[in-house]
């Protein structure tokens, strides 16, 4: 039994600590906002430089600056999955080279086994920083490649044999070794990359970005002294073992099980389950995943976005201020798993859409375990992300890059859903999956039509799809993409990055669930198919896909919902007439748009005195 | 006599300076009047004219020009009061402006968020500019290549039209697909609108905003429909008033691109002034630089909630098209610059982390920092300053304003020092020095964003609140240098004397640079040319004394965004191209830290800038002594300096009696009317020509 000192964010007692490394509170706050602000600004460059299409426009990305050890000091705003996993993956990174750097030196990898960080699109890359020839920490980018080789451009086709299939295995290597370009596995790489040019470009900006960043660091350096910027960002990863301690403390202590599913792997046709152990004793907490369903094709969760996926879900049920470093992660909390599941998978298991997916469901079975442990911070589940991808080639345009058809990967990121209800908040609308925590960002649609062979005709809130609840979750979202590629040229749509036909996101304090995904295809004069997720199909012209995806879940009953917003919801189209009356017991004139306050009070009674008494 | 006056309406003050052809100047303040705000600036010019000793009569009857600048247009989107807006949407898109328009770490525009933000669910989503029930859509669409795949279907434009009117809507924007390419839907749109609602407001996006990018561009012109009567009213009222009052000048306006235009000309896009409050910092830095050689300079204003800084490059001012309002986006071109939530009336706190905190929130001017003793009783920046004995409480505002040390201290102590097991003065003294980090970082990132070097830049500027800290800032940001203009507390009212007459056109122009078609290039620069020659002609601006300047916005093929360079003189040749694309590729080296200069390029957008060329005023020099600032010297008090390990009893100065050539060492203070300046130890300002403080003992 661990012993709890509930009072561990005392401050006084923080700032003693801050006191022994002789470190001064304003220092403190000047050098953790800038450590931030490094690892905004590499972000910032690379969004702006970038050729891929999701990290420039949706910024599928993170940065994360570690310490010496590969210990994480500090996290930018950008997707989670691109930041925590970086404890796991940056850890691996220097244990391969046993800690041989040198000024200069870039890597990257992607190896879903020896780097660990996820699927093998998601390229890792790893820049020692050094001050005056003296290590002192490391800069972490993680980001979406146009392509990482593999049978079907860009790592998310269904399907694959094995690993090998998928794409190509990077182990982590030095692409520049003390400022010289390797230039022989470079070759090696980048011919086994569809449009080696724009990949190859991409990565050196990266890797500028990166030394933008070393050079900051080591001006904070020259400024305040090496020792005081060693010692702070030590302080600041204790000063997240404190904080977190002080959080896990708050929740109630007790054993809490969650079970999530991904809908398939795309190979055998069952669900695919997580299943999570939440043990909170004092200031400690121990997930386990052990119990989760056996590994499987396609969707199995890397190490590194296993972990990811559990901070995720725990950072989202403590206080938000909670700073994400190593000292949050690591010192506090630990995480079970099980050789040969899902969330633990073993060589060659192919992993293509591991964070969606399982990593997901890791996200929401943390949840929904931790959801039992804490009134003050329950959320509804939200929607995982649902929108399919189109590939092909396009022989009408000639990419100068490549002197070949233009070949593309694309989506429109249009399709996604909603987030969950919370105490005094409805669900955020289309903000898709709180996996990506609002980071996801929707690109111009005019921007996706001008590059890509497809028109997107309908792009809408869709009614009654929200999870009610008297704050209900964000609205359903309607969309449907028209196909208009050249006849001939080979087009697929694949929807192997989607998951939500099985199970719905939860309600929460007696909210309700929204309804599940669902997707299908109308070609010109042919019957209407439905179209399921994890699948991978070619398309014609005039074929066009509609999606209906899910939105949030809602929080508290809907009987208790604030009738003027009821009445809002109604007007805006997110809600309809009869629904407000069945569901949240709301009578509203559409001629006045007011609301029938004498029938909906003896409506909300009648339908309350049916329910069932609430269970404790 | 004739005068030139610039007139600057902000949240809280309405700034009136007034120069007179032999270069004197005087300014006045009176209080902003949000219900008409046209009282509070005619009481400010009213001001003005009695400090000249004359009427307003005599002296509009003798002003050639007005510039005026407003934060109404802000204040109307900050407070909610626009037109009651109707929309209508390409069929099926409705309802894209409700999802959210950038990322949420990106929600207050280039301040980013940091990850606890992400984490923070109890926050409500920004809403769009009007109710979903006002917001419409109609057949029609377009597709990439600007043909029409379906027709515009008047009927349903005759039906929604004919609703909007039922709701009461006074203002309509029209928001097409890809309009930019094919203008004549929305165009036909607006004719049908106008018909059924005879006198509404129509805002099109195609006008608003010609450039690919729907949210972006629907988003700005939702703006515009929102602010578009109100300001028109407000634009022809004061004219009316000035009219009045016996002006016989010409009235012109701050625009958001930090350049002025005629009543006529602003009000087609009253979104021009959504974001102009702060857009006169930068042109008058400049000015200011050019005094004294310098043209690496970074603007920085401190007023009661806000710091703005802004950077300017070789004497470039830099214009973004990423505004973020209230998580929305307004993409018309906007001076760069980069406010964050600091300011006099910042309050310190301390979170969960455990981290001394200052800002963002703000006790705004009511109640205001503690030590107003309005019934503030939180710690503000303005409290410690007074507590660190850099405000006279005496003489706040040359005195018209006493403050309470005593409620200044007890907040201190109560919401910060006890917390964190420090006495008030060293309490007071840490939120002096995160408040100056804060602002220094603040400024530091306009430089690191762009590839530049903070050493080589000189901070110009202060605002109200300012002075107390800029040697801070400057200590903090690294910068080389800076300067306090004599004019400091009317900063921007100062500055919009300066601002030149422009205008911007954009429209889009695709092409792989290798496959340029001159010819073409040229032709879509020329049209550019003569809607800027067109709209300077109705400001009555002679061809001759016309400035068009080209750009062109590249990118390396592939990339999804696009760094914009200027282009050579003249019409665009093989050499000019090729000059230009060496620019991006010099451009994104600098910017990016990488650059490829085999790899193939694309030109995306194109872009002229329409310019005349203001005379700026030429300010009087006062008089040049030799000798030391005593005879200025106006008594003594104690003040606190970390460096000193304390208080310490320091010389103050009043500034109008300090002459050219002063040097004043630091720890001392001068104490200007509207504002004091702090020179701590190891510091030292000299006087120049025109009364302006430079930082001395290097060159500025």
């Amino acid at each position: 039994m661990a012993t709890t000192d509930k009072n561990v964010t005392d401050r006084s007692r923080m700032y003693r600590d801050s006191a022994d490394r002789k470190i001064d509170p304003t220092t403190l706050s000047v050098l953790w906002s800038r450590f931030d602000n490094l690892c905004d600004e590499i972000g910032e460059r690379v969004i702006f430089g970038i050729q891929s299409f999701v990290m420039a426009n949706v910024r599928d990305l993170g940065q994360v600056f570690l310490d010496h050890e590969g210990k994480i000091v500090s996290c930018s705003a950008y997707i989670p999955c691109h930041l925590f996993g970086a404890k796991v993956s940056v850890k691996n990174v220097i244990d391969k080279f046993k800690g041989n750097f040198e000024p200069g030196d870039f890597i990257m990898g992607n190896d879903a086994y020896l780097v660990a960080s996820g699927h093998l699109p998601d390229w890792t890359f790893v820049r020692p920083a050094f001050y005056n020839s003296e290590l002192i920490g490391f800069f972490q980018l993680r980001g979406h490649q146009s392509d990482t080789g593999g049978f079907f451009p860009g790592g998310y086709s269904p399907g694959a044999y094995d690993i090998i299939a998928e794409g190509l295995n990077i182990p982590a290597f030095k692409l520049m070794k003390g400022g010289k370009y390797n230039e022989e596995v470079a070759e090696l790489l980048y011919r086994n990359i569809r449009n080696p040019e724009q990949v190859k470009m991409d990565n050196m900006l990266v890797n500028g970005a990166c030394a933008k960043a070393e050079e900051g660091l080591a001006r904070l350096c020259d400024k305040y002294g090496v020792e005081t910027v060693k010692a702070c960002m030590q302080e600041v990863i204790d000063i997240g073992e404190r904080a977190m301690r002080a959080e896990v403390a708050k929740l109630k202590d007790g054993v809490y099980y969650g079970e999530r599913a991904s809908d398939w792997d795309g190979v055998t046709d069952k669900p695919v389950y997580v299943r999570c152990k939440a043990t909170v004793a004092g200031d400690e907490l121990t997930i386990d995943l052990s119990d989760s369903d056996p590994q499987c094709t396609f969707i199995n969760s890397p190490l590194g976005n296993t972990d990811q996926s559990v901070m995720t879900g725990i950072y989202a049920i403590v206080d938000p201020k909670v700073p994400k470093n190593y000292g949050s992660m690591a010192r506090n909390v630990t995480i079970i798993t099980k050789k040969g599941t899902v969330t633990d998978p073993e060589y060659p298991a192919t992993v293509g859409s591991c964070a969606i997916s399982v990593g997901h469901c890791i996200f929401e079975a943390v949840q929904v375990a931790l959801n039992q442990a804490t009134t003050e911070r329950q959320i509804g589940g939200s929607t995982k992300h649902c929108c399919p991808i189109q590939i092909g080639y396009d022989s009408r345009i000639i990419d100068p890059r490549t002197g070949m058809a233009l070949s593309y990967w694309a989506e429109t990121f249009a399709s996604d859903g909603s987030g969950g209800g919370r105490k005094g908040f409805d669900g955020w609308t289309g903000i898709g999956t709180w996996y990506h925590m609002g980071s996801l960002l929707r690109p111009d649609i005019e921007h996706y039509e001008a590059l890509f062979p497809f028109v997107n005709m309908k792009y809408e809130i869709l009614p009654d799809w929200e999870g009610a609840g008297e704050f209900r979750g964000g609205p359903g979202v309607h969309t449907e993409l028209l196909c208009r590629v050249n006849p001939g040229d080979p087009a697929f749509m694949v929807s192997g990055n989607s998951d939500g036909m099985v199970m719905a996101p939860w309600g929460v304090a007696g909210g309700q669930e929204p309804p599940t995904v669902q997707m299908y295809m109308q070609s010109v004069g042919e019957e209407r198919r439905w179209f399921r997720t994890m699948c991978q199909v070619p398309i014609k012209s005039g074929d066009v896909l509609t999606t209906y995806v899910s939105g949030g879940g809602g929080y508290g009953d809907p009987l208790d919902r604030d009738v003027e917003r009821v009445l809002k919801d109604v007007r805006g189209r997110m809600v309809t007439l009869e629904r407000a009356r069945e569901v949240y017991g709301v009578v509203i004139d559409p001629e006045t748009w007011t609301v029938d306050v004498v029938a909906t009070e003896k409506l909300r009674r009648e339908k309350k005195a049916l329910k069932p008494p609430a269970s404790k | 006599m004739s005068y030139r006056i610039g007139v600057d309406s902000g949240g809280t003050f309405t700034d009136t300076v007034l120069v007179d052809e032999r270069g004197n100047f005087l300014s006045a303040k009176a209080p902003t009047t949000p219900d008409d705000v046209t009282v509070g600036t005619m009481a400010s010019l009213e001001k003005a004219a009695k400090l000249a000793g004359k009427s307003l009569r005599e002296v509009l009857g003798d002003t050639v020009t007005i510039v005026h600048g407003t934060t109404q247009a802000t204040n109307l989107v900050a407070t909610g009061r626009g037109a009651k807006l109707g929309a209508l949407f390409t069929k099926g898109y409705r309802d894209r402006l409700s999802f959210l328009q950038v990322a949420k770490g990106d929600l207050a525009g280039e301040v980013k968020e940091t990850i606890s933000k992400l984490f923070d669910f109890d926050q409500a989503q920004p809403e769009p500019l009007t109710d979903r029930w006002l917001m419409c859509d109609v057949e029609e669409r377009v597709d990439s290549r600007g043909e029409v795949m379906i027709p515009l279907n008047e009927d349903d434009v005759r039906k929604q039209a004919e609703y909007l009117r039922s709701q009461g809507v006074e203002s309509v924007a029209i928001n097409f697909l890809w309009s930019h390419l094919h203008p004549e839907h929305e165009e036909r749109a607006r004719e049908i609108v106008q018909g059924v609602m005879p006198g509404v407001s129509v805002s099109l996006s195609s006008h608003v905003l010609p450039v690919a990018g729907e949210v972006g561009r629907w988003s700005t012109t939702l703006f515009d429909a929102y602010v578009a009567p109100h300001m028109r009213k407000y634009i022809d009222r004061i004219q009316a008033k000035l009219n009045d009052a016996g002006f016989a000048g010409q009235l012109l306006f701050m625009q958001n691109n930090g350049g002025v235009a005629t009543p006529e000309v602003v009000s087609d896009t009253p979104a021009q002034l959504l974001v102009s409050g702060p857009a006169a910092g930068p042109g008058h830095a400049l000015i200011l630089g050019k005094l004294h050689g310098v043209d690496n300079l970074v603007s920085v204003d401190m007023g009661g909630t806000s710091f703005d800084a802004g950077v300017i490059p070789e004497g470039e001012v830099n214009i973004t098209t990423k505004t973020i309002i209230d998580g929305k986006k307004m993409s018309l071109p906007a001076i760069d610059v980069r406010s964050i939530g600091a300011g006099g009336g910042s309050i310190a706190w301390i979170d969960l982390g455990g981290r001394l905190q200052v800002g963002p929130q703000s006790a705004g001017a009511d109640p205001g920092p503690a030590c107003y003793g309005k019934g503030g009783n939180q710690p503000t920046v303005t409290d410690a300053d007074v507590v660190l004995g850099y405000i006279d409480p005496e003489y706040f505002l040359g005195g018209e304003f006493k403050l309470r040390k005593d409620l200044a201290e007890k907040a201190i102590k109560e919401g910060v020092a006890d917390a964190l097991g420090l006495s008030v003065v060293e309490a007071a003294a840490a939120i002096h020095a995160v408040i100056n980090a804060k602002m220094g970082l603040n400024v530091e990132l306009v430089f690191s964003k762009r590839g530049l070097d903070p050493r080589d830049f000189t901070l110009v500027g202060a605002g109200g609140a300012g002075a107390v800290h800029i040697a801070g800032i400057h200590d903090e940001a690294g910068t080389r240098g800076y300067v306090v203009p004599k004019n400091a507390p009317v900063y921007c009212a100062f500055g919009m004397l300066y601002a030149d007459m422009k205008h911007h056109y954009q429209r889009n122009f695709f092409s792989e640079s290798a496959k340029v078609d001159l010819a073409a290039l040229n032709a879509a620069y020329g049209e550019l040319e003569a809607k800027a020659r067109e709209t300077l002609r109705r400001e009555a601006v002679a061809d001759k004394d016309m400035v068009l300047e080209k750009t062109m916005s590249m990118s390396y093929y592939g990339q999804n965004k696009d760094l914009e360079v200027a282009v050579p003189d003249g019409p665009v040749t093989t050499d000019t191209f090729a000059e230009t694309v060496k620019r991006f590729h010099d451009k994104h080296q600098a910017v990016l830290g990488h650059s490829e200069a085999s790899f193939p390029t694309t030109v995306v957008r194109i872009a002229v800038t329409g310019l005349y060329k203001t005379v700026p005023p030429v300010l009087q020099k006062i008089e040049r002594v030799d000798g030391g600032p005593a005879g200025a010297r106006k008594g003594a008090r104690n003040a606190h300096f970390s460096k000193l390990g304390g208080f310490t009893r320091v010389d103050v100065y009043d500034g109008n009696r300090l002459r050219a050539g002063h040097l004043l060492g630091g720890p001392c203070i001068i104490e200007e009317p509207m504002t004091t300046i702090v020179v701590p130890p190891g510091h030292a300002l000299e006087v120049d020509a025109y009364g302006n403080y430079v930082q001395a003992g290097r060159e500025a």
